[in-house]
């Protein structure tokens, strides 16, 4: 699928509206981008 | 973050989302976009990140960290006086947890203070120390406990000598193997401390580095003494060696011989790798505040923050002392807080003792 700024919003809606049942969508990078999550900075 | 193993932590902190970095430039770009996801040179981000890593600086900037700026040291009472939310957020990142369990315990001792604990004075100094003297040792031995250095600003001839001789012997039972003292001091009062020494702590090795090409061989034979002692204009000159050398601790004796910051002499003793850090003095503060400053940057490097912060507060020419800040001066009982660690305290200021 080609990535742009109006279809990442259609995916991030339609993750939102999920059935209760929708535990995944995507690849790993694509959950991160929808879901978000800890971004930290990185300790050494 | 990872403890050295010493009083101090080595930190590095790098933005990065989903794996990549974030540039200041990408920061700016994501704090300034109107849409949910922001395509940058690495790819596509939420937008949030940016209030989220505004959050996470926030942490850091207590804590004293300093963004995409490498590895950087931070002594553990910095760590310690940080709020306790930004702790509990440090331990909750990619951090090493052995260095936040550290940081807990220093926490948990200066929060628990319930007075000095005395500290018994060795059975192999052969002296008697008065009331005010044990408590000085008691202080010395609670203030480098925590990773802190120490002022003792008794007047001249209440004994500051034969308190850090009973604090150097307690530390040297307590761990036999952990190296030599070294006291810097005026070149006059070199045999002084050779004389005391062997006055009250007769077994211990005490080696007096004093002009003359023998000092350089020496100085190579340091790991087999407990106590050297050299002085200033010595130590500046032999810096190149000194800095090499791992200490126990060191020792300034009339320590206004620091208080010019820009002098290097006082640039010199920053520079040597101790896990201790004294200074004796009967006027930490000679002639202007700027002297305390310069005294206590080699003892707690920050403390009193940047020199030019506390020129512009306290040492503003023509202008009176202000009435002693929080934390800085004047602490009515020893640490009861992280932040009131190290505030200079007058212990006795009725008997011209001061401990800081």
């Amino acid at each position: 699928m080609r990535i742009h700024a109006r279809s990442l919003e259609t995916l991030a809606e339609a993750w939102e509206r999920r059935p209760g049942n929708v535990t995944y969508i995507g690849n790993g990078r694509m959950r991160e981008l929808l879901v978000g999550g800890p971004v930290h900075p990185a300790f050494a | 973050m990872t403890a050295s193993g010493v009083d101090w932590f080595s930190v590095r902190a790098d933005w990065d989302a989903e794996g990549r970095a974030l540039t200041e430039d990408d920061l700016a770009r994501l704090r300034s976009s109107r849409s949910r996801f922001v395509k940058l040179s690495s790819g596509w981000v939420r937008r949030e990140r940016a209030a989220e890593q505004d959050a996470a600086a926030e942490i850091l900037a207590d804590i004293g960290v300093e963004l995409n700026a490498g590895e950087q040291r931070l002594s553990a009472w910095q760590l310690a006086r940080a709020r306790p939310e930004s702790l509990a957020a440090l331990a909750s990142l990619d951090t090493d947890s052995d260095a936040v369990r550290q940081i807990r315990e220093l926490r948990e001792r200066v929060a628990s203070f319930a007075g000095l604990p005395p500290v018994p004075v060795p059975d192999t100094f052969r002296g008697e120390l008065r009331p005010y003297q044990q408590e000085g040792l008691d202080f010395l031995e609670w203030v480098t406990g925590l990773g802190l250095g120490a002022i003792l600003a008794d007047d001249m001839g209440l004994g500051k000598t034969i308190q850090a001789l009973a604090w150097i012997e307690h530390a040297r039972q307590a761990d036999p193997a952990g190296g030599a003292v070294l006291v810097v001091c005026p070149a006059s009062v070199v045999h002084n401390w050779i004389r005391e020494c062997e006055r009250f702590l007769p077994h211990l090795r005490v080696l007096a580095l004093t002009s003359g090409h023998e000092r350089h061989a020496l100085r190579q034979e340091i790991s087999s003494f407990d106590l050297v002692v050299t002085n200033y204009a010595l130590l500046r000159r032999d810096l190149a060696d000194w800095r090499s050398i791992a200490l126990r601790a060191v020792i300034l004796d009339e320590a206004q011989n620091i208080k010019n910051p820009d002098a290097a002499v006082s640039r010199a003793v920053q520079q040597l790798q101790c896990r201790r850090r004294l200074a004796l003095t009967g006027t930490p503060l000679e002639n202007r505040a700027l002297d305390l400053w310069s005294i206590m940057q080699f003892l707690n490097p920050g403390y009193l923050g940047s020199r030019k912060a506390f020129v512009a507060r306290y040492d503003a020419r023509d202008t009176a002392l202000p009435a002693p800040a929080p934390g800085v001066a004047a602490a009515p009982r020893a640490p009861a807080t992280a932040q009131g660690t190290s505030g200079p305290r007058a212990a006795r200021p009725d008997r011209g003792t001061a401990r800081l």
